[in-house]
């Protein structure tokens, strides 16, 4: 067995092996030794590979009999990879097997080296790409009756509407908006037909307090020219003098407007007192 | 007729290459394929240096990113403004009726096949993400006039003008909506039949756009079909064609062709898994997961 010029493809792998120890590699079921898996000495090889496989120099390289009687040699490194003759002779890659075996000229199924290999989508993968032959359960390709509850229990919590629920909002939703569209619609054709009488109004106010204005200012105006003509020099409206002759001149029209009222109260009274005596006049000669 | 022979016409060549220009100096010119040699200014006025190999590797070029000028870049263009709640709203990408002409000229498209976005995308001219919230095709309403394709259509998003453009020629079109993990299947149906899951159930449109997909003048999927084909005498009245008759096309079944509004893909149920292998569709056999994909 000429393996001396053996060139190891595969020193160290960064992926985690599988735990179990069998590894399938197409139709060969083979036996990796756990003692050359767990062997970390490059030198250190047990006596049991030696026996098999008597030339091989290289310590990675062990030889591991194969389940059936005349199954040809193979051949396990350490990390687990597995090579036959034909792949020692042939193959100068240097590809991983399990990534060589999915190119396209090679069409073999990966083997199941990892944990990864064992979830649900990528045997939902492997049916997808090799079909009945990857050996795939086809039943892995649906969820479980436990998804399928989850799913549905999910579906309900987010309250997912019905047709019916959300024609009936969205029906809901339109005529709100048309109700208040209606509603606007007609307030201001109200507003409309009043709108020339309103701003003949506004125009009106606006008027009486510009007038308004003007009076207080013309009166103003009045009440300075006064102090003028009183003091003899045009006064300051902040000048104590100006107040002091305001007050007195407010005091003035208070009693004057006192004055006013009083008589006027007094003129009422007799206006009554005349027309009561007028009635009384009346009423006594009426039946006289 | 001795004199009139070929050797009369080898004097005249003869002549006439006498009184040809010669080949000098003067009139020899370079290679058109011939490089023009950049003269490198020298001196005091030698010009920018930024071209000059030996300033390049000194390093004096502008940095990376320099624009020069003396306006800097946020002034120079006009102000972009918020787009609020741009980054929620379904995204329709154009789609010309020039175009989908052009791809049945070319044989791209059949229309002897109802036309949806799966067919669309399947010619690889046309393109969905729908991770970018893309929702759909809108068909948009160039090249309508030479529009001649005689088609059973549905797209996401369209026009008045384009619905009448499809129905002048005796095509059929539908309005449809399909959610995101839909046109995920679709729009990349190889990827997805690699995953080896089940077609998805398409859901309802949501509140927003249900009145669109139920509008017979819009010819949506959820919409009566009376109201549908009423509709469509109307167009054609406010366009002012004739309307042909579908009953009576010998296309009749390809045309009145329609998606259940719970599938996502013609003559496939959802639930089922297509196997491009061993090409073989499975369906599921147990009653639960048939339920639900049926709901």
């Amino acid at each position: 067995m000429a393996l001396s010029g053996l060139q190891i493809l595969a020193r160290s792998r960064p992926c985690r092996l599988r735990a179990c120890p069998t590894i399938q590699l197409g139709h060969l079921r083979l036996q990796s030794s756990s003692s050359a898996a767990a062997a970390p000495q490059n030198g250190n090889i047990p006596d049991k590979e030696e026996e098999s496989l008597p030339a091989a120099p290289s310590p990675s390289v062990t030889l591991v009999p194969t389940d059936p009687e005349n199954a040809p040699d193979v051949y396990v490194t350490q990390q687990g990879e597995v090579y036959d003759q034909e792949r020692l002779a042939r193959d100068v890659s240097r590809m991983y097997p399990h990534h060589r075996a999915k190119m396209l000229h090679v069409g073999q199924m990966p083997q199941i080296m990892f944990e990864f290999q064992e979830g649900k989508d990528y045997k939902r993968k492997l049916y997808a790409r090799y079909g009945r032959a990857s050996g795939v359960n086809p039943g892995w390709m649906w969820p479980s009756r436990e998804e399928i509850g989850r799913m549905t229990g999910m579906e309900r919590d987010l309250g997912i509407p019905t047709l019916q629920e959300s024609w009936d909002r969205v029906r809901e939703k339109r005529e709100a908006q048309e109700k208040a569209n209606r509603l606007r619609y007609d307030r201001v054709e109200a507003n409309m037909k009043k709108m020339e009488a309103d701003i003949k109004a506004f125009r009106q106010r606006q008027r009486q307090a510009e007038e308004a204005v003007q009076a207080e200012k013309a009166k103003r105006q009045k009440v300075l020219e006064e102090a003028k003509d009183l003091l003899g020099f045009k006064v300051d409206p902040r000048d104590k003098r100006f107040q002091e002759l305001l007050e007195a001149k407010e005091a003035a029209m208070k009693k004057e407007a006192k004055l006013a009222k009083k008589k006027e109260k007094e003129a009422k009274s007799l206006a009554r007192l005349t027309s009561l005596e007028n009635s009384g006049s009346t009423e006594a000669s009426g039946p006289a | 007729m001795a004199g009139a022979g070929p050797g009369r016409s080898v004097d005249y060549a003869l002549t006439l290459l006498r009184r040809l220009p010669r080949i000098t100096l003067g009139n020899l010119k370079g290679n058109k394929e011939q490089k023009k040699k950049h003269n490198y200014s020298r001196g005091q006025d030698g010009g920018s240096d930024r071209g000059y190999p030996e300033q390049a590797k000194k390093g004096s070029q502008p940095p990376l990113g320099f624009a020069g000028g003396s306006n800097p870049y946020y002034t120079r263009h006009p102000v972009e403004w918020y787009y609020r709640g741009h980054e929620l709203r379904r995204q329709y990408p154009p789609y010309s009726l020039f175009s989908l002409q052009r791809n049945i000229d070319m044989g791209i498209i059949d229309p002897a096949y109802p036309i949806d976005l799966v067919q669309l995308c399947n010619t690889k001219l046309y393109h969905i993400d729908p991770l970018q919230r893309h929702f759909g095709v809108n068909l948009t309403e160039e090249g309508m006039h030479m529009f001649k394709a005689k088609i059973n259509l549905e797209v996401q998003w369209t026009t008045e003008s384009v619905i009448a453009a499809v129905e002048r020629n005796g095509g059929t079109i539908t309005l449809a909506y399909f959610d995101p993990a839909c046109l995920n299947a679709m729009h990349d149906t190889r990827s997805f039949f690699a995953r080896g899951v089940p077609i998805p159930r398409r859901a309802l449109p949501p509140e927003n756009c249900l009145e669109l997909y139920s509008n017979p003048k819009m010819r949506g999927y959820l919409a009566d079909p009376a109201a549908v084909s009423l509709a469509r005498v109307e167009l054609a009245q406010k366009f002012g064609y004739n309307l042909p008759d579908v009953t009576k096309d010998p296309d009749y079944e390809m045309l009145i062709k329609r998606k259940d509004p719970r599938q996502c893909f013609y003559d496939l149920e959802p639930g089922w898994v297509v196997n491009l292998k061993d090409r073989t569709i499975l369906k599921p056999a147990d009653e639960v997961i048939r339920q639900y994909y049926r709901s």
